[in-house]
């Protein structure tokens, strides 16, 4: 940190976010609004001069200078996080870290790694592993009319309720090559604004000879599902079960293996309206409802898209 | 939870979710309450009152680390889950009401973290090389990452 220190910076802000106080420095000047693109949702200024964790961006020196030298670096405290010749590789990698360091250290609220979407007033969680297919679920839950809150992580209050935390949409290629980022809007979405209690927690992988077909979860084991996926589940223990207590007395947890994701995904809006109606009607039957429900509407809309691809 | 208790062991960053009877049995592993006391307390929950649930609960949460055995041939003597079942002629309905220990081993930061490539196991395309997968190999009937 003190090599880092010892160099020449020529600009630098500060900034809030979930109770910690981050600060940036670069070697260049007029980046501010390329590096506040970056930051997490929900970050407001700050005028500290002294923060929890600090980021430092040396910029390269552009191709055909005659100077060597031309890596773009990247460092989260003393420890380099990009190394590259592409800046907006560098910059996405440094966007990534400090998500993972808010997700990991935030003072106010539990991160659990989960593609999140709002319909009809209540939140659906699809908490997961990178990889697991949340991210193309999420989209075609987006693509078929629900809100967008998040494709990286579900942000809990201390009353159970998630908040948006509306980053562009990494879409992954069918076959081999980087995620895009994708705002919502380019998919017909809107992004959340208020925060939401939660109607479903689903526990998925994708599997292509698969159908949706959930097993309905207990709420000891939705908050296992839960901590499974929090960022912080061994800093914080036990204290995220009286916030997933809190999520599981508005949420039910269905677990299964997921086919297409847009068969799934109707199926899926259309077990969590039916599971509203039966609140109204009828609150001892509700954990009855999910899987019934989502089968049948699956095999309504098997016919209907037969042929859109693999659909992960 | 209602019905469950859940149980985090911060020395071994494990959680447990105990069901019903199992979080009855261990609420009486004081070290004070006998079998009997344990039994009568099933019993009065509408739960399986036979010693042998006494045992496969002790054993379930023995195994999760959430008590001590007293007497190590006790423990020799537990069963698995499906001799249990056998034993007390209970249908695979029924066995719900059996003393239940999920657990999990809490994920550190770098497993709850994104990740840029895919473990094995992840279903590809296409088949080959293949950059998505971080062995770089995509492989298999089912096509997935090596």
């Amino acid at each position: 940190m003190e090599d880092l220190d010892s160099l020449r910076w020529a600009a630098g802000f500060s900034f809030r976010a979930y109770g910690l106080k981050i600060g940036f420095r670069v070697n260049r000047q007029g980046l501010d609004s390329q590096l506040k693109a970056l930051l997490p949702p929900g970050w407001s200024p700050s005028e500290a001069r002294v923060v929890d964790h600090l980021y430092s961006l040396r910029l390269g020196i552009p191709a055909g200078h005659p100077v060597v030298g031309q890596f773009h670096l990247a460092y989260s405290g003393s420890v380099q996080v990009a190394r590259s010749l592409d800046l907006e590789e560098t910059l996405e990698s440094l966007a990534s870290d400090l998500r993972l360091l808010v997700a990991a250290t935030a003072k106010t609220g539990v991160f659990v790694h989960a593609g999140v979407v709002g319909w009809k007033g209540r939140a659906i969680l699809i908490p997961g592993r990178s990889w697991s297919g949340k991210s193309t679920l999420t989209e075609a839950l987006v693509r078929a009319g629900a809100t967008y809150y998040s494709d990286e992580y579900a942000i809990l209050d201390a009353r159970g309720r998630v908040h948006p935390f509306a980053t562009p949409l990494s879409i992954r290629p069918e076959g081999p090559g980087r995620a895009r980022k994708t705002p919502v809007g380019e998919i017909g979405g809107t992004a959340g604004r208020r925060a939401l209690p939660v109607g479903l927690v689903i526990s998925t992988r994708y599997d292509p000879q698969a159908r949706w077909r959930p097993k309905t979860l207990t709420a000891g084991e939705t908050a296992l599902v839960l901590l499974d996926n929090t960022v912080a589940a061994r800093r914080l223990g036990g204290t995220t079960f009286g916030v997933f207590k809190r999520l599981t007395s508005t949420a039910i947890g269905l677990r299964g293996p997921r086919g297409d994701a847009t068969i799934t995904a109707d199926a899926i809006l259309q077990s969590l309206e039916r599971q509203a109606d039966c609140v109204q009607r009828t609150p001892r039957r509700i954990a009855d409802v999910p899987s019934t429900q989502s089968s049948a509407a699956s095999r309504a809309t098997q016919k209907r898209l037969h042929h859109r691809g693999d659909g992960r | 939870m209602a019905d469950e208790v859940l149980v985090y062991d911060s020395k071994r960053d494990r959680a447990h979710c105990l069901n019903k009877a199992a979080a009855l049995v261990w609420r009486h592993c004081d070290g004070r309450s006998s079998v009997q006391t344990v039994l009568k307390a099933l019993a009065a929950e509408g739960l399986p009152a036979e010693r042998a649930v006494v045992q496969l609960a002790i054993s379930e949460l023995a195994k999760a680390n959430l008590v001590e055995a007293v007497d190590p041939y006790e423990q020799l003597r537990f069963r698995s889950r499906r001799t249990m079942l056998k034993q007390l002629g209970l249908m695979a309905a029924a066995s719900v009401a059996l003393p239940i220990v999920q657990s999990i081993v809490a994920p550190s930061v770098a497993e709850a973290a994104s990740t840029a490539c895919a473990p094995p196991g992840t279903p590809c395309t296409p088949a080959g090389p293949n950059a998505a997968c971080c062995s770089n190999i995509c492989t298999g009937g089912s096509l997935t990452c090596l």
